[in-house]
């Protein structure tokens, strides 16, 4: 765990900016949404271990917890924000963070978050579709094998590479504590599905590799939560897209991008042991400079990164286990 | 979602929401759905009985824009700009080291320069880019950010900005509402900058289209899912509807504009002119003639005519430049031949 100057300076913005309820905006002002505090949150922990901030920190990580335990509905989802209570993706980033608590009552809460991600992946294709699919000639259509299932930004929608590999990574974290078989499946659906919608020179966008019959590009930032979710030794459909997409992220960042992007570009390359300190130059760099304004998740990874922490958590359960034998 | 219309529905369902692709449903042997019943409230939408539109010659970047544009503006003194807050949105897509795919930095700075000149209390940029999530990424790469920060004007990412639930004012889709971001419904006057591109799912994509733009990602995801499973053209018809109530302006960069594979797989195609005018729908029809398409085949903006404004050349006033002279043959895809069928090349 490296502490430094800059981690702290991160820190101190961080619960700098967080509102008088508890909770962060996803910009520097506004209403508190539950993907920035879970971010912030998950930055927060492990505490800052110098004295100078750990009581700060500490009073940021408890009024963090209250407000995301406050806003937990029946179902177990949370709502997007104070303005939006609609239950969507914002639910695995918020039961991320409440799994890397200590606490058996947060991971309760986590655990519960699991469940309703369990419950509610993306649309499937029908079989009259995929039939018709199979004999149309169009060829604007997507490129896309549509009998895979991922997770969907908003409920009852289809799936998209981030919000499946946030799943995907929530499912190896809490593997152990979520109903069986059925996060096993859950797991295999998402490295199916991110294994088919890479680029084709790799790395990952959106979610559409393809379109009107030509190529497209990846993103930087899909690119790395796909490889943390896909995680090193992954199994055999996804090993070929995670060798890619370790390349295809490296030509992406050869050069500077944006703090988010090299925050978790370090995150993804430690995650497979690879050297990151160039892009940990590189970052404090980038926050040398306060235009544009980050967001407060670009700040949270940035914290997370720059203290070499990792986003499953040490002790996270199952998910490790099982690479270790599959791989 | 697939109801009792067995395949045909389940046909429906899957372009709509890989695509909202009222193309490839026209290709399938149907078209987005259409209520016979009107999907407005008629009282409530006024068309002007004329509308003017300005054409103005920019053969390139380098020239005085800012000039070009506060002339632009003088031409519609109907124009409300004075003490009051004036949102530009541009269309800002993708990593663009081209420079053809979004709003050209320069032409934001133009128009940043020139409400600032007609007296805006302020002038704020928002938008909120539908595919990547990164916006500082962009802003860095457009070149949009050093226009920021040498204009000392605001950002305003529209994916990540507080929002309210708003009832939307048209039902030619099934949304029924939208969140849209509280810097929007708190401008006084809102003002689209798009770029003059094809759009390989809805035509083209102009003043009216970019307003997809405006719609949080935050709350939607990346892509904007909601508003393809509700069809392209309803969407664009139900937020302009919508944004109907306020006070709009457009101005359009057709300097270099895009053609082909739009909106971001294109080629460029320089058109050498900036199109203004406060009527969106005849701002459009414009540009779709310097583009040689017929924009009375483009669905969504055949459909807007009824309600929005004006399509017809009988009800739009050319001013500066006339169409005569000034038209480019932008190319489209094969699914959007129907766009050129019928319409003459340019006499040279």
């Amino acid at each position: 765990m490296r502490e430094n100057e800059f981690a702290h300076g991160l820190a101190r913005r961080l619960i700098e900016l967080q509102n008088a309820d508890g909770g962060w905006a996803a910009a520097e002002a506004g209403v508190s949404a539950t993907e920035p505090t879970s971010w912030a949150l998950r930055a927060l922990s492990p505490i800052v271990r110098d004295p100078e901030f750990e009581a700060a920190a500490d009073v940021a990580r408890e009024r963090a917890v209250d407000w995301l335990a406050l806003r937990q509905l029946p179902s177990g989802a949370w709502p997007g924000s104070e303005r939006v209570p609609e239950p969507g993706a914002s639910t695995g980033v918020a039961t991320l963070a409440l799994a890397g608590c200590p606490e058996q009552a947060l991971r309760d809460r986590a655990v519960a978050g699991g469940g309703w991600l369990l419950r509610h992946p993306g649309k499937r294709i029908s079989w009259q579709t995929r039939l018709w699919l199979r004999w149309n000639p169009n060829k604007n259509l997507p490129d896309i094998d549509m009998r895979l299932r991922g997770w969907p930004w908003m409920k009852g929608m289809w799936g998209w590479v981030e919000p499946t590999a946030i799943a995907l990574t929530t499912f190896r974290v809490l593997g152990e504590w979520l109903p069986q078989p059925g996060v096993r499946e859950a797991i295999e659906d998402g490295e199916s599905f991110l294994a088919d919608r890479t680029c084709p020179d790799g790395g990952w966008n959106h979610g559409l590799g393809r379109s009107h019959e030509e190529d497209l590009w990846p993103y930087p930032d899909t690119t790395a939560f796909a490889l943390l979710a896909l995680g090193p030794g992954g199994p055999g459909r996804s090993y070929r897209a995670v060798e890619e997409g370790i390349a295809a992220l490296r030509r992406m960042l050869e050069e500077p991008v944006s703090r988010l992007a090299s925050a978790l570009g370090i995150l993804a390359f430690e995650s497979f042991g690879q050297d990151t300190e160039e892009l940990h130059r590189r970052l404090v760099r980038e926050w040398d400079d306060p235009f544009p304004p980050a967001t407060t998740r670009a700040l949270a990874l940035s914290l997370m990164a720059a203290r070499g922490d990792s986003l499953v958590p040490a002790d996270g359960a199952i998910g490790a286990r099982e690479r270790g034998t599959n791989g | 979602m697939r109801g009792n219309g067995g395949p045909m529905a389940d046909r429906r369902e899957f372009v709509r929401v890989t695509s909202g692709a009222t193309v490839a449903l026209g290709l399938a042997g149907c078209r987005e759905q259409q209520d016979p019943s009107p999907a407005w409230q008629a009282a409530a939408y006024v068309k002007p009985e004329r509308s003017p539109v300005a054409i103005l010659p920019a053969e390139t970047y380098g020239q005085a824009l800012p000039d070009l544009v506060s002339r632009g503006l003088a031409m519609f003194p109907g124009l409300r700009v004075r003490d009051r807050r004036v949102l530009l949105k541009p269309n800002f897509v993708e990593v663009d080291r081209a420079g053809v795919i979004n709003t050209h930095p320069l032409v934001l700075h133009a128009a940043i320069e020139a409400f600032r000149r007609s007296g805006a209390a302020e002038v704020i940029v928002g938008e909120g880019p539908g595919h990547r999530r990164d916006t500082e990424y962009l802003l860095r790469d457009t070149g949009i950010g050093p226009v920021l920060r040498d204009t000392g004007a605001r950002f305003v990412d529209l994916n990540l900005d507080d929002v309210t639930r708003v009832p939307l004012l048209g039902r030619f889709g099934s949304l029924g509402s939208l969140y849209l971001p509280d810097t929007l419904l708190g401008a006084d006057l809102l003002v689209s900058l798009p770029k003059l591109k094809t759009h390989h799912w809805a035509g083209v994509t102009l003043s009216l289209k970019n307003m997809f733009g405006i719609v949080p990602g935050g709350v939607y995801g990346w892509p904007k899912n909601a508003l393809h499973m509700a069809g392209i053209g309803n969407s664009i018809l139900d937020i302009n509807a919508t944004l109907a109530r306020m006070d709009r302006f457009t101005i359009v960069d057709g300097i270099v504009g895009m053609d082909g594979n739009g909106p971001i797989q294109g080629e460029p195609r320089p058109a050498g002119v900036v199109v203004m005018g406060a009527d969106h729908v005849a701002v459009d029809a414009t540009c779709c003639r310097l583009m040689m398409l017929a924009p009375e085949r483009v669905d969504y903006l055949q459909r807007a005519s009824m309600f929005l404004g004006n399509l017809s050349t009988d009800r739009i006033d050319q001013r500066a430049e006339s169409i005569a002279g000034r038209e480019t043959d932008f190319r489209v895809i094969d699914s959007f031949a129907a766009l050129k069928t019928g319409l003459s090349a340019p006499s040279s």
